[in-house]
């Protein structure tokens, strides 16, 4: 029997592949509850991202760089900088993605956010389903995006 | 209204894709407001729309000033910053 989270995940899914098959963004289910989302960058070239959702919504997704041939995670060579979002650590910046928070993650730059109350915190503000957060990415990768960090 | 005094979008939203023909005249203010409501969103949420990673701003300017073209592809995206 599917549990709470993988309900939610799937169809919290259903608009991400909708948005991603009218953008040609490539869209991969790995398990219930993780998947690989590639999108475009303003250089021409992709950033994928491997995305874990075990406990959500109660904990934010985790949203990891991936290297698309080897799939190791979180190489600087795959990782994005440039605008806000692109944290010099190496994360997305934002209460929704479980990597912020240092209590999670060595190189989270959040110790003042609390993970559970990630939808209340108010840097959230409408970021609180997987497509919303897909399409922050997006944009933040054909607008500041500045290359990758290695 | 001529067929040529409007432009089709095509907008990612947070629920999915709308599509929507507008007149070219209409505020990006009222077609975010439209978006909102076709597409279930909350009203109580703030959301900008962007072009070509470009936020469309002021949303009191009408989409003829942005230059769009007929097909555009925008994103509806929750209002924010990385912090």
């Amino acid at each position: 029997m599917a549990t709470a989270t993988e309900l939610l995940v799937a169809e919290e899914l259903d608009p991400l592949r909708e948005v991603a098959a009218a953008r040609g963004w490539y869209f991969q289910l790995v398990d219930s509850t993780t998947f690989i989302l590639r999108l475009p960058a303003n250089d021409g070239s992709w950033v994928e991202l491997l995305v874990k959702c075990d406990s959500y919504p109660t904990l934010p997704p985790a949203w990891h760089f991936r290297n698309p041939d080897t799939g190791v995670l979180d190489s600087p060579a795959d990782t994005p900088r440039g605008g806000a979002f692109f944290h010099s650590n190496g994360v997305i910046c934002a209460p929704w993605n479980r990597l912020a928070y240092s209590a999670h993650w060595s190189r989270g730059p959040h110790g003042d956010w609390t993970l559970g109350d990630w939808r209340a915190n108010p840097q959230t503000g409408a970021t609180k389903m997987l497509c919303a957060m897909a399409l922050r990415i997006a944009v933040e990768l054909q607008g500041p995006y500045e290359g990758r960090r290695g | 209204m001529a067929q040529d005094q409007q432009v089709s979008l095509d907008i990612a939203t947070p629920k999915g894709v709308l599509q929507a023909t507008f007149p070219k005249t209409t505020k990006v203010e009222k077609v975010i407001q439209t978006a909102i409501q076709r597409m279930g969103l909350d009203p109580g949420e703030r959301f900008d729309l962007v072009y070509s990673g470009t936020v469309l701003q002021p949303t009191e300017r009408p989409l003829v000033s942005f230059g769009l073209a007929d097909g555009a592809k925008l994103e509806l995206v929750a209002t924010g910053a990385g912090v």
